[in-house]
Parts: C-alpha cells; sequence; structure tokens
C-alpha cells in the first residue's frame, strides 16, 4: 500500500496533533505502508531525520495562505498523489482536485461547537474545509468516540468513521524516575518545589483563566506549592497573560515555555498534581502522557478527556474553579498510599493507549477507503 | 415565607470532634425547638463518614463533594455543597462557607476563641497560620456577620479590628433535655469496673497539654491526703495528643452522655483547670447537674459566676485548696438549685434565638 502523508501542517516545535501526524509519519514504515511524507519546501530535513525510512517531498510553500491553497487546488494533481493508492490528510483539510482516495483526520468539531475558542479569521475557513472533507473523504478518522459521535450528528451526509484513539510512548512517559533532579536542575529548575503542572497551548479553550482562580485559592493557605505554566503561546493569550500578571501569587506561577520530549515526562513525574482543565478537546494528549507517567492528574468531566482518563484522573466540571481547586487540594493532601493508589490506576489506564493500537486503526481505514 | 438557612456540618467529620460540634448540635436542637414553621435548616456535610453520630440532627442534608479536609482549605473562596437556594449561610468555625446561597443571602460565621493565639503551643505551626489567616480574612469580608460565642471574645475582636457593628453575641447552650443521667447504682457500676470506689473527683475533655491536667492531677493528690471526701481523680474524654502525665488519676475515655450526666450529678467536685480557653462546656454541664465546681480563671464560661470556685490554673497549691474550699460549697438540695440556676439562661433555644437575630 502506497500513502502519501501531508505533514505539511506540523509546526518545528510539536505538540498535539503534531505529535500525532509524527508519529504516523514515523509508524507507517515500519508496518509495511510505503510511505511519502508530503513537507513544506524546506522542511525535509527534519522528516528524513524524524522517518528514516519514509520517502520525503518537500512540495509544499510556506506560509499558511499559500499552504492551504496549494493543498486544496494543485497537490492533488501531483505526481506524488497520482504515484499513491491513498492520499492522507491528518488534519481536517483536503485537496480538492485529483482522483486519490483520501483519508482524513478531524480531530474535534469545536469550530462549529465553541467557535469563540478559535480565531475569528479560522472558524468560517474551517467550517467549510471540514464539511467539505467531511463529505468527499473516502474515509474520516477521527481520534475519539466522543469526536465521532458529534462528526455524526454535527454534519450530515458525511464519510465513514473509523476511531483511532491517539496513543503514548509508554517507553519514554514512564513512572520510574530516570535521574529527574539533574534533568531538572540542568533545565534551571529546583527539584524541591511542590507544584501543580499544567501544559498545553496557552489559548482561551485551555481553562487556564480557571486553574488560576484556582491557584489563587489555593496559594494563599499553603505557602509552598508553585504552580508550572508548559506550552507555547497559542492565540487569545492575552487575558491570561494579564491574569498571571495580576495574580497575587504571581511570584510562584512559572512560565516554561515549549518544553522537550527530555523534559516533558520528568515534569509530568515529578508534580504533585497535573492539571489539564481544558474546556474541550478532541483527545487532550497530555492527560495521558501525564497518566502514563503515574502521575494524579485532574481534569475535565464531560469532556473527551473523561473518555481518555477512564478511572486514571479525578474529573471536574468546566469552568468551575471551585470544585478545581478542592480537587487539586485533594491531591496534594492525599497520603502516599493514595498517591500510589492513583498511580498505578493512571498508568493502568495509560496503557490501553499505543501508537500500535493507533496505527493499526488507521491501516483498517486506509484498507475500507479502498475498497478492502 | 419560607427561610432557608444552611449550616455547615464539617465538625462532625474531623477526627476528633469537640466542643465546636457541641455548639452545632445545640444549635440545631435550639433551632428544631423553636417549632418555626418558615424556617428551612439545611446541614452542609462533607464526603465521607461523620465520626460522631448524627442521624438524630433534625434538619436536612446536602453534601459537598469533597473531604473535611478540602472544604476546610477552600470553603474560604469556593462554598461547595451550599444549596443555591438557601438564605442564610452559617459557617460554624473558620472552616466557613463564607458565600454562596442566594444572591442577597445573609453570611454569618460563629468565633469561639483565639487559642492559637492564647495557646500556641498546642497548635501546630500550619494549625496557627490557618487560623490567623481566616481571622484576618473575616476581618477584611465586611459582608460576613460575625457571632461570638465566648465572653470577652468579642471585645478582642474589636481591639483586632474587626468593626464592632458587625459583631453579635450568643450564649451557648448546656441543656440536653433528651439525655436522661444514668442512676446513682449505674455510674457506681461503671466506676467500680475500673477500681474506683466511694467519692470521686471529676475532669472532664480531651487529655492534651492545655487542659493542664498534670497539675490537676498533682493538687489533687495534695488535696486528697487530707480529704477523703475528694476520692479519686477520674478523667472522663478522648486521650487527645501530647505527653499528658495525669498521675494516679483513673481514665474512662469516652462515656455515654447518661453515664456522664449520672457522673457530674454524683462527683464530689468537678474539677477544670485549662490554662487557656475558648469558653469551656463542662463546667457548665456540671453546674447545670448542681455539682460543685472548681474552674481556672481562664475558664470563660464560669469566670463570673459566684458559684464556681475560681483558680490559678499555673499554681498546684491553689487549685489543691480550691478542690478543698469547694467541699465546703455543700451538696445539699438547696445548694444545687443554686448552681443549677447560675446556669438557667444558659439554654441552646436561647443560642437558637441569638443566632436568628444575628441572621435578620
Amino acid at each position: 500500500m502506497k500513502v502519501a502523508l501531508d505533514v505539511s501542517a506540523v509546526p518545528v516545535k510539536i505538540a498535539g496533533a503534531g505529535r500525532y501526524i509524527a508519529e504516523l509519519a514515523c509508524r507507517l514504515p515500519e508496518v509495511n505502508v510505503t510511505t511519502t511524507l508530503v513537507t513544506r519546501r524546506g522542511d525535509t530535513t527534519r522528516w528524513r531525520a524524524l522517518s528514516p525510512r519514509a520517502e520525503v517531498t518537500g512540495l509544499v510553500p510556506n506560509g499558511r495562505v499559500a499552504r492551504l491553497a496549494y493543498e486544496a487546488w494543485l497537490v492533488g494533481a501531483s505526481a506524488t498523489a497520482r504515484g499513491a493508492d491513498l492520499w492522507h490528510a491528518p488534519h481536517y483539510t483536503m485537496p480538492r482536485r485529483g482522483s486519490t482516495p483520501t483519508v482524513v483526520t478531524i480531530h474535534d468539531l469545536t469550530f462549529f461547537t465553541n467557535p469563540e475558542w478559535h480565531e475569528r479569521s479560522k472558524v468560517a475557513f474551517f467550517r467549510r474545509a471540514i464539511t467539505y472533507s467531511a463529505r468527499h473523504a473516502r474515509v474520516l478518522v477521527s481520534v475519539s468516540e466522543a469526536s465521532a459521535r458529534l462528526l455524526e450528528s454535527t454534519i450530515p451526509g458525511h464519510a465513514p468513521i473509523v476511531v483511532a484513539p491517539l496513543g503514548v510512548e509508554l517507553a519514554v512517559f514512564q513512572p520510574a524516575d530516570r535521574d529527574d533532579e539533574s534533568t531538572l536542575h540542568a533545565h534551571g529548575l529546583r527539584a524541591d518545589v511542590p507544584y501543580i503542572f499544567f501544559v498545553g497551548t496557552v489559548e482561551p479553550r485551555k481553562g487556564l483563566d480557571v486553574l488560576l482562580q484556582a491557584f489563587r485559592g489555593i496559594a494563599s493557605d499553603d505557602l509552598e506549592v508553585e504552580l508550572w505554566l508548559a506550552g507555547q503561546a497559542g492565540w487569545g493569550g492575552s487575558p491570561i497573560e494579564a491574569q498571571i500578571d495580576g495574580h497575587p501569587y504571581n511570584a510562584r506561577i512559572r512560565r516554561l515555555g515549549f518544553v522537550d520530549d527530555a523534559l516533558l515526562p520528568v515534569l509530568y513525574r515529578r508534580a504533585r498534581v497535573v492539571t489539564y482543565p481544558s474546556r474541550g478537546e478532541g483527545f487532550g494528549l497530555p492527560v495521558l502522557e501525564a497518566m502514563a507517567c503515574g502521575a494524579s492528574v485532574v481534569t475535565s468531566s464531560d469532556t473527551v478527556m473523561a473518555e481518555v482518563a477512564g478511572d486514571g484522573a479525578r474529573l471536574v466540571p468546566v469552568g468551575d474553579a471551585g470544585a478545581l481547586a478542592a480537587s487539586l487540594v485533594e491531591v496534594l493532601e492525599s497520603s502516599d498510599d493514595e498517591r500510589r493508589q492513583w498511580s498505578r490506576r493512571a498508568r493502568a489506564r495509560a496503557e490501553r493507549f499505543t501508537w500500535e493500537a493507533c496505527v493499526a486503526q488507521h491501516l483498517v481505514a486506509y484498507r475500507q477507503a479502498l475498497g478492502g | 415565607m419560607t427561610r432557608a438557612v444552611s449550616i455547615s456540618l464539617d465538625q462532625f467529620y474531623r477526627p476528633q470532634p469537640g466542643g465546636i460540634a457541641t455548639y452545632v448540635r445545640g444549635l440545631v436542637q435550639g433551632l428544631a425547638s423553636l417549632d418555626d414553621e418558615t424556617l428551612r435548616l439545611v446541614g452542609v456535610t462533607p464526603r465521607g463518614s461523620p465520626t460522631q453520630d448524627v442521624s438524630d440532627l433534625a434538619l436536612e442534608r446536602v453534601r459537598a463533594n469533597a473531604s473535611v479536609t478540602v472544604l476546610t482549605r477552600v470553603w474560604a473562596r469556593w462554598p461547595l455543597g451550599v444549596p443555591a437556594f438557601s438564605d442564610v449561610v452559617h459557617a460554624t468555625s473558620v472552616a466557613g462557607p463564607f458565600a454562596g446561597g442566594k444572591k442577597d443571602a445573609v453570611h454569618a460565621a460563629a468565633l469561639h476563641d483565639l487559642l492559637w493565639r492564647d495557646e500556641p503551643s498546642a497548635s501546630t505551626a500550619r494549625g496557627i497560620r490557618f487560623h490567623e489567616r481566616r481571622l484576618q480574612m473575616l476581618k477584611r469580608r465586611d459582608d460576613v456577620r460575625i457571632i461570638s460565642t465566648a465572653p470577652g471574645l468579642g471585645q478582642r475582636l474589636i481591639e483586632d479590628g474587626f468593626d464592632p457593628r458587625r459583631l453579635h453575641y450568643s450564649r451557648l447552650g448546656v441543656d440536653d433535655a433528651r439525655t436522661v443521667a444514668d442512676g446513682e447504682a449505674g455510674v457506681r457500676a461503671a466506676l467500680a469496673a475500673r477500681g474506683v470506689e466511694g467519692p470521686f473527683t471529676l475532669y472532664v475533655g480531651t487529655r492534651e497539654p492545655r487542659k493542664n491536667i498534670e497539675r490537676l492531677a498533682k493538687a489533687h493528690a495534695l488535696a486528697a491526703s487530707a480529704n477523703p471526701e475528694l476520692g479519686a481523680l477520674v478523667l472522663v474524654g478522648p486521650p487527645g495528643w501530647g505527653d499528658v502525665d495525669s498521675g494516679d488519676a483513673v481514665a474512662l475515655g469516652l462515656v455515654s452522655k447518661s453515664l456522664l450526666h449520672g457522673l457530674y450529678r454524683d462527683s464530689s467536685v468537678f474539677a477544670y483547670v485549662p490554662r487557656a480557653e475558648g469558653w469551656g462546656l463542662p463546667p457548665v454541664e456540671a453546674l447545670h447537674a448542681g455539682a460543685r465546681v472548681v474552674a481556672s480563671v481562664t475558664t470563660p464560661s464560669v469566670a463570673s459566676n459566684d458559684e464556681v470556685v475560681l483558680v490559678d490554673p499555673l499554681d498546684v497549691e491553689a487549685i489543691a485548696a480550691g478542690l478543698v474550699r469547694a467541699l465546703s460549697h455543700g451538696a445539699d438540695e438547696d445548694a444545687r438549685r443554686r448552681r443549677r440556676s447560675s446556669v438557667a439562661s444558659l439554654t441552646w433555644r436561647n443560642t437558637a434565638l441569638d443566632h436568628l437575630a444575628a441572621w435578620r
């Protein structure tokens, strides 16, 4: 099977959906799929290093508008597309010209359900693009059951859906200490500070505003605990920045920015509690990664994170700072025994989600798209 | 029109419910005794099991989805579990909650003592910090009415900077209509089972350093040698904490309420000499049972009661002399009636009326 995988949407600093696309790029050749990675021009070296057994072709122009226009109108007719059995567009959009059967991954439906979580300029475009993809792809991939159900109810006349939950690299994200103190010190971080950890792009949907409110209540009684925030700046972050700047416990809020894979598991492991109070996600990968590290996790109920977390994390209602604070305090105050029990449950739950299983589901989608 | 009053019941979920739990129980009992059909009483409880039976409390229950430890931390800011229909939200201690209910709900908090300041050695550093921060927070929270339950506490709060217009005062009750005291034979049998025959001197309370039991035991030993009417020193109450040497005293531990009331009644002298105290319910209960009482001058509940022999809690000889002096106060029915009437106004019904006035 020859598959062309469009990786041109993946930024240099890989996180979230980018992680998913990079994992596919590396793993498809491992399961005997002849894989061509379609990258942005000038970005081929990175992908050759990431996935040595894949073909890499730098067709796509840089710049978001040019990239999306190229994808829509030109790439479908390219020799690469014509030479593939299947085109996989892993990030909502797909070529509008060309005859190669196409599989599209729809991560979430928040452009429809919660447009306020996105830049206004993107909403109309992605609504149209997702609707087009849903109706013109041979098969759709959804990364969670919840997203699949929402896709079914939001876009009538959609293509068949295959659910492929994301995975976690269990050997990397694991509970055992790997000289964690040295890693923290190497990054200028103290190893003896109790901290609440959040990782995610700074944008309105992540619930950082609620977390900052909760931290205000927690920090007033707990004189030691800090709040460590990792992740890249997204859009709409200025109210959050203002909230952090004006926070009464600002001195105990640490901004770590983007953190790489060497540091991320350490931060999960060493945290007193990991929290991901997002209002909605396609999958919520940090929850899974943290659980794989045996961390105590608090995330949002009635979201896809609840589906991923199962009994491995504590759940609180979206937007409820009091409930979030209560749950965080519960973890901060928990005994070593309780922590161990939660840790075991979290790891056991996370072990159900592997990239191997995710790739296997993609093979199901590909075969279905090819009429097999 | 019905008025919904939400009352925090967290005290019954703490490892050792103490005097504040007695206050909450009495307050609920007093409110229920008013038979006011316009009052809707709702108890807000934490998750988990109570450490003291609360099945008899006559009020509706709602449960917050958090443990007592967690609620204590977050109730300062978030009223978890407080029903949105509440017209009054009453915090029974500095734990809270201090918010929630209807938009125009009345928020009130009962303050019982400043023990963490008076007796810092009896608290952990964290406990002291917690209480002090809550007190300062309540000082800033103009919207919360403060109900002081101990004599003298209100004045101390004003000196600390509380606006006097926010302060309300309540007496604590001592009556317990539901409990029938064990008879004399039952009390004798319970004591005999622990090797105590004849007269006895009684102490009731947690055995912890602040209660000054070491000095009481020494004073009792000093006085009892020449005054056999004092008999053995009998301690009732939970073991508590700290290294407390109670000498030859006999510890009965926790006993039933009916036995407790019988013990009060039949004691030669009731002795209660803590170094510091928020209120001090046991000596009032003892007076209510007609017993002769020796108490430290630092016990607010009886500090101005003429029927009580007051002593310096740091002076062993003075405590011993007080025990002997108390014996001279008589145990005849007239003397007993005088002691009972000295605390007659301390009813939970009056406590309830004081609270209703504060919530108005």
